[in-house]
């Protein structure tokens, strides 16, 4: 048997070992099996790993037998990661050396324990691995509430969390482990059926899962920390309510039809009472006997066993990915970006057009080809699928409309749309702030909307898709829809726009995005603690994207985000000032033109306004606000072209000597050199080699206005 | 002098290089390569001692014209001009800088015995970016305290200097 045998099959041992239900001693006979494999491969060489694999052969017999308890749980997973953390098993046989002996069984080594818990390698590992576990949790939870009977969705969730165990046990991570170890309990009366997975369970699952995944995020801010990583309180309140369930679990079945029909005043309690006598005789469904005593309407019932079931209804799906360190792949996609300036500069070479031959040429083609793979190759490697996201906004969504006690019917769409990584990070925050102005102000209260005749349960529908190189983000309710003249009224009331003003539909909507319109002041009277929009739409331009919104009275409210596919190329046009070229993202750009001299107008002959389409638009020198001067004949002089760009809806008019043709461009960042630069974004790496600098529009209609 | 508490030019490999006819020594541990010529961007807004920002194989670093910096005459770049890019630390997080000199001359041995502490040349002089005097070969050769060169007041005022 080869090396490589016997660490594939040290690894599938331990996979075994931690899958085994621990309740359970025969599904450790698998485990049992490679245990005894591996002892009798290790048993001739003897030394070190012979003596580790016999004391997991004598534990594994301990597990077979039902007897073992949690202390030889720990023990094993010790031996394995001893047997692991030697990259050659057989170096162990070679090892007969006399510090070896301290590694025997009954005494667990007293150095080597220490040893290993502290190594930090194990702890960022660890961390990681808890963390792909509690996002799959976090799922899984959201399919057993729509599905409690998804027994597969329930094992899955006891995996995560026995892992967990098994892996916070390993490093004494104590607090952690007492948690979960009362979770996999929980879970595991579930799996025989004990627990009734109901919305109680639910909640508490989740913020048992909250509390571990704070527990983590303590760990990684401090992985020597082994305990404090809640408070003593917190925990305690956490393992209150888990014990709560597991305690109470043989009473609290799911919750019973009976009941549910009480509750929303279909049945009288006597009628319950009444067909439970009967139904205790006859042994009947209590459904069907309260139908025999008509005191309940089949509809009723149907609706009733339908709630048992729960509505929500979202398939979750996983992809399948390989774990990267993130720093090696961006470090791997900017030397490709260099590899793609170094070919351009090669292929762009004077002596290329003069006397090369045929096949050089030839050869240089398909450099270029490959390279231009190998690019589009890396840029998507940054991409990753809009689901997990989608995921985190489901959990944000159920929360709410469980808290503002609103049916709520959250369904999301395109979760396998890809999404730079950097934009995901940045949108979610300005997503959750819409749907939860959605859900606390934009959806009406149940009674209310059976008034207006509409659905009890509200649906708010989220998707994601890709149209013309760009990425769609769209947030759609049903719910009141954006009250247009309380917006007026605020508009007038903050002298935005002029009292007996009539703006155009689209133009009152835009209103919300000004700073100082909280959507909670208009869509509803309750002083909401609501963020807003300004905030949403900055954080979209700083993505250079853009926001758009539609809404119609009673019928909902719908929110666009047009982003770009990534944050690591953009489009952008070049313009020359004085010789020097600058980049302005196209995203910025309204129009350009070339306007005829007396459509610019001066005031006080120091600032320039410019008629254009109907209103006056300030006009800046680039050159002037970088060079200094900037005189009036300086910007409407000669041969200016006014590139007219918008930001957070304002317009400003910027001038320049010459505009070249837009493309494509990778942002780099400034360097950390310089930490504010006002006026310029980031920069580029222009074909030539030279760096290129992006311009930030925003940053230079502040300084103009400023100084 | 305050200084030489806090300064104290160590003996070891320096790299030096010519300004205005005058010889400057660095740290060689400082430095990270040495590069010709080569187009420089310039980023506006920033102060004038910052020529302007080079494409270093993909990364972006500012240059700084030691000329400009050191309040002397400037003269038309020359086949020798070339830049040396130094790591500083910044905020105590390691930033490339290149600075811009006449030419570079060779890598010399110092020997402590040769160093001498940076004399007093009263208040027309700010005597804090050097680190100590070598007479080596009978020259005289200003071993510069890069990070001072380049960093505090520096480094805030090429933050400051793009408002």
């Amino acid at each position: 048997m080869g090396k490589k045998e016997i660490s594939e099959l040290i690894e599938k041992f331990s996979l075994d070992f931690v899958m085994a239900d621990s309740s359970s001693p025969e599904s450790y006979t698998a485990a049992a099996e490679k245990a005894k494999a591996l002892n009798e491969i290790f048993i001739t060489g003897g030394g070190e790993a012979a003596e580790i694999c016999a004391a997991i052969n004598g534990l594994m017999d301990k597990f077979v037998r039902g007897t073992a308890d949690s202390s030889d749980s720990k023990k094993v997973t010790e031996k394995i990661s001893m047997l692991l953390s030697k990259s050659d098993p057989h170096q162990l046989t070679e090892k007969i050396a006399a510090p070896a002996r301290e590694e025997k069984e009954e005494t667990p080594a007293a150095g080597a324990v220490p040893e290993i818990s502290t190594d930090l390698s194990l702890v960022s590992d660890f961390i990681h691995e808890a963390t792909e576990h509690l996002d799959n949790v976090n799922s899984k939870l959201l399919v057993v509430e729509a599905n409690p009977g998804d027994e597969e969705a329930i094992n899955s969730l006891f995996r995560a969390f026995h892992t967990i165990k098994s892996l916070s046990g390993f490093l004494e991570l104590t607090e952690l482990h007492a948690l979960v170890k009362e979770v996999e309990n929980l879970l595991s009366g579930a799996r025989k059926g004990a627990i009734a997975i109901n919305t109680a369970v639910i909640d508490v699952l989740f913020s048992a899962a909250d509390a571990a995944r704070k527990m983590t995020e303590e760990l990684k801010k401090n992985p020597s920390k082994k305990t404090g990583l809640i408070t003593q309180s917190g925990l305690e309140a956490v393992l209150d309510m888990v014990q709560s369930i597991t305690g109470t679990s043989v009473a609290a079945k799911r919750q019973k039809l009976g009941e549910i029909l009480v509750q929303d005043g279909k049945a009288g309690e006597t009628d319950i009472k009444e067909a439970l006598l009967e139904q205790k005789q006859t042994h009947e469904k209590i459904g069907d006997v309260l139908k025999h005593h008509n005191a309940v309407s089949t509809a009723d019932i149907e609706g009733a066993l339908a709630e048992q079931k729960v509505t929500e209804e979202t398939v979750l799906r996983v992809k399948e990915t390989v774990k990267i360190d993130l720093e090696k792949l961006d470090r791997l996609i900017d030397t490709i970006g260099e590899m793609v300036i170094a070919e351009s500069m090669v292929v762009n070479d004077a002596s290329m057009s003069e006397g090369a031959s045929a096949a050089f040429l030839g050869n240089v083609n398909h450099l270029n080809k490959t390279t231009k793979m190998l690019h589009e190759l890396g840029l998507s490697l940054r991409l990753i699928p809009a689901a997990g996201m989608f995921q985190k906004m489901a959990r944000v969504a159920r929360d709410l409309s469980r808290k503002h006690n609103k049916k709520l019917n959250f369904v999301y769409r395109g979760e396998d749309t890809e999404i730079d990584r950097t934009v995901v990070e940045k949108i979610s925050d300005p997503l959750i702030h819409m749907i939860r102005n959605s859900i606390d102000h934009g959806i009406e209260s149940a009674a209310e909307r059976k008034a207006a005749g509409k659905e009890e349960t509200a649906l708010v529908e989220l998707c994601a898709y890709h149209k013309g190189g760009n990425v769609y983000i769209e947030l759609k309710d049903d719910g009141a829809g954006l009250n247009r003249d309380k917006i007026l009224k605020r508009a007038v009331e903050n002298g935005i726009i002029p009292p007996g003003a009539q703006p155009a539909e689209e133009e009152i909507f835009d209103l919300i995005f000004r700073p100082g319109f909280s959507t909670a002041a208009i869509v509803t009277d309750t002083s909401g603690r609501g963020v807003g929009m300004d905030v949403v739409r900055k954080n979209v331009e700083q993505l250079r994207g853009r926001i758009d919104v539609s809404s119609k009275a009673g019928e909902g409210t719908g929110f666009t985000v047009v982003l770009p596919l990534t944050t690591a190329i953009i489009e952008a046009i070049a313009v020359k000032v004085k010789g020097e070229k600058y980049f302005i993202p196209s995203l910025s750009i309204v129009e350009s033109a070339r306007p005829e001299p007396s459509l610019f107008s001066t005031v006080n002959n120091k600032g320039v306004m410019l008629s254009f389409r109907n209103s006056l638009v300030p006009i800046f020198s680039l050159s002037g606000l970088f060079c200094g001067g900037g005189s009036v004949e300086e910007t409407t002089g000669g041969e200016k072209i006014i590139v007219i760009t918008e930001e957070n809806g304002r317009q400003a008019g910027i001038a320049v000597d010459e505009i070249l043709e837009p493309q494509q461009i990778v942002v780099k960042s400034l360097g950390k050199s310089f930490d504010k630069t006002d006026g310029i974004a980031a920069c580029t790496i222009m074909s030539d080699g030279k760096v290129g600098l992006i311009l930030d529009i925003a940053g230079i209609i502040k300084m103009a206005t400023a100084g | 002098m305050a200084h030489n508490s806090e300064v104290k030019a160590k003996a070891g490999k320096y790299l030096t290089f010519r300004i205005a006819q005058e010889e400057y020594g660095l740290e060689i541990l400082k430095v990270r390569e040495i590069i010709g010529m080569m187009p420089i961007t310039r980023v506006p807004k920033t102060p004038e001692f910052v020529r302007g920002v080079i494409n270093l194989r993909g990364g972006v670093i500012p240059v700084v014209e030691l000329r400009k910096k050191f309040g002397m005459e400037t003269e038309a770049d020359t086949g020798e001009t070339c830049v040396i890019v130094v790591e500083i630390l910044k905020k105590g997080e390691p930033i490339q800088v290149g600075i811009l000199v006449d030419s570079v001359s060779e890598v010399i041995d110092i020997a402590a015995p040769d160093i001498e502490s940076t004399p007093s040349f009263g208040v027309e002089l700010d005597t804090q970016y050097i680190l100590g005097m070598a007479k080596t070969k009978g020259a005289v050769k200003i071993l510069l305290n890069i990070d001072r060169v380049l960093t505090g007041e520096e480094i805030e005022s090429l933050k400051e200097g793009v408002k």
